[in-house]
């Protein structure tokens, strides 16, 4: 029901983040971001759909078996955890800014997924042990590794000083290689996780959940900040 | 002389992802929604938390 909404709500977050982009970092910085983030997430979904991952509502606009529109949501989600994390660890340039998209990235998409299963916009299909009504656990982990992995491979991209439209070319080349090593991390995580799961119960599951979505940001708001050493 | 006007851009991708969950919250409080779905929020609501003890949002 209402899938109309999440559709709306992912244009909606597509356009506020790509004016964002175009006006704080430059037009070719979010044409890049944005153009190559939707064909990245619509790779992403057709084999995160074929490969039984997730499963959407007929009532979308699709695009073989991707959305169309909710596809939106995945480059907005990881420019915002992107510009956050630019944020907590002091620069894009910050070795600590892919961990943080890590972390920022299943934060912010954990209650998309919980709502989505509740107005039936995509579901989980698969057998895996699941929590807050029905996510798996492997789920906010793809989350983290796919975000940073769509980080990585965008600031490795863009860092290459090629001509004309060589990067261009670069990321079209680039994005069904990475749509792959995306699709193999979450099968990865999830064999891990199920096993985990299977070995130990939903105890430690649930405490890896823990970990990963709250101890990480109470560490983070509680961390002792560095105090430079006094100078003589 | 007046104080600059401060643009709302930087925050415009905090903005724009908090207005996101907030509508999903309300749509979810709206058709009655379980314990677990709610509980979804709360990492989001932890590290908005932990952004404004750090200074960084």
């Amino acid at each position: 029901v209402y899938s109309g909404a999440v559709q709306l709500l992912a244009v909606a977050l597509f356009a506020a983040c790509l004016y964002h982009a175009w006006q704080s970092e430059g037009r070719r910085f979010a044409q890049q971001w944005f153009a190559v983030g939707y064909l990245f997430a619509l790779l992403y979904q057709l084999v995160m759909v074929q490969f039984r991952v997730v499963s959407y509502s007929d009532r979308m606009l699709q695009f073989g078996s991707a959305p169309t529109l909710t596809s939106l949501l995945l480059p907005a989600l990881f420019y915002v955890s992107n510009v956050l994390a630019a944020r907590m660890s002091h620069g894009k340039e910050s070795k600590w800014n892919l961990w943080f998209v890590f972390l920022l990235t299943p934060a912010l998409a954990l209650p998309l997924d919980a709502t989505a299963l509740a107005f039936d916009w995509w579901s989980f299909p698969s057998q895996s042990p699941a929590f807050l009504n029905g996510i798996p656990y492997f789920v906010p982990l793809s989350w983290g590794f796919t975000g940073a992995l769509y980080c990585a491979f965008f600031n490795f991209v863009r860092r290459i000083r090629l001509r004309g439209s060589g990067q261009l070319f670069a990321f079209v080349l680039g994005t069904p290689l990475v749509t792959g090593v995306g699709l193999l991390l979450v099968l990865m995580t999830q064999v891990a996780v199920d096993l985990l799961g299977l070995v130990q119960g939903d105890l430690l599951l649930n405490l890896l959940m823990g970990v990963l979505l709250l101890a990480f940001p109470i560490g983070f708001a509680f961390r002792p900040l560095r105090v430079p050493a006094p100078t003589r | 002389m007046e104080p600059p006007i401060k643009s709302p851009l930087p925050a415009l991708p905090l903005l724009a992802v908090t207005a996101l969950l907030i509508a999903l919250l309300l749509l979810d409080l709206a058709f009655d929604a379980t314990p677990e779905v709610l509980a979804s929020f709360v990492p989001a609501v932890v590290w908005a938390a932990a952004c404004v003890l750090r200074g960084r949002c």
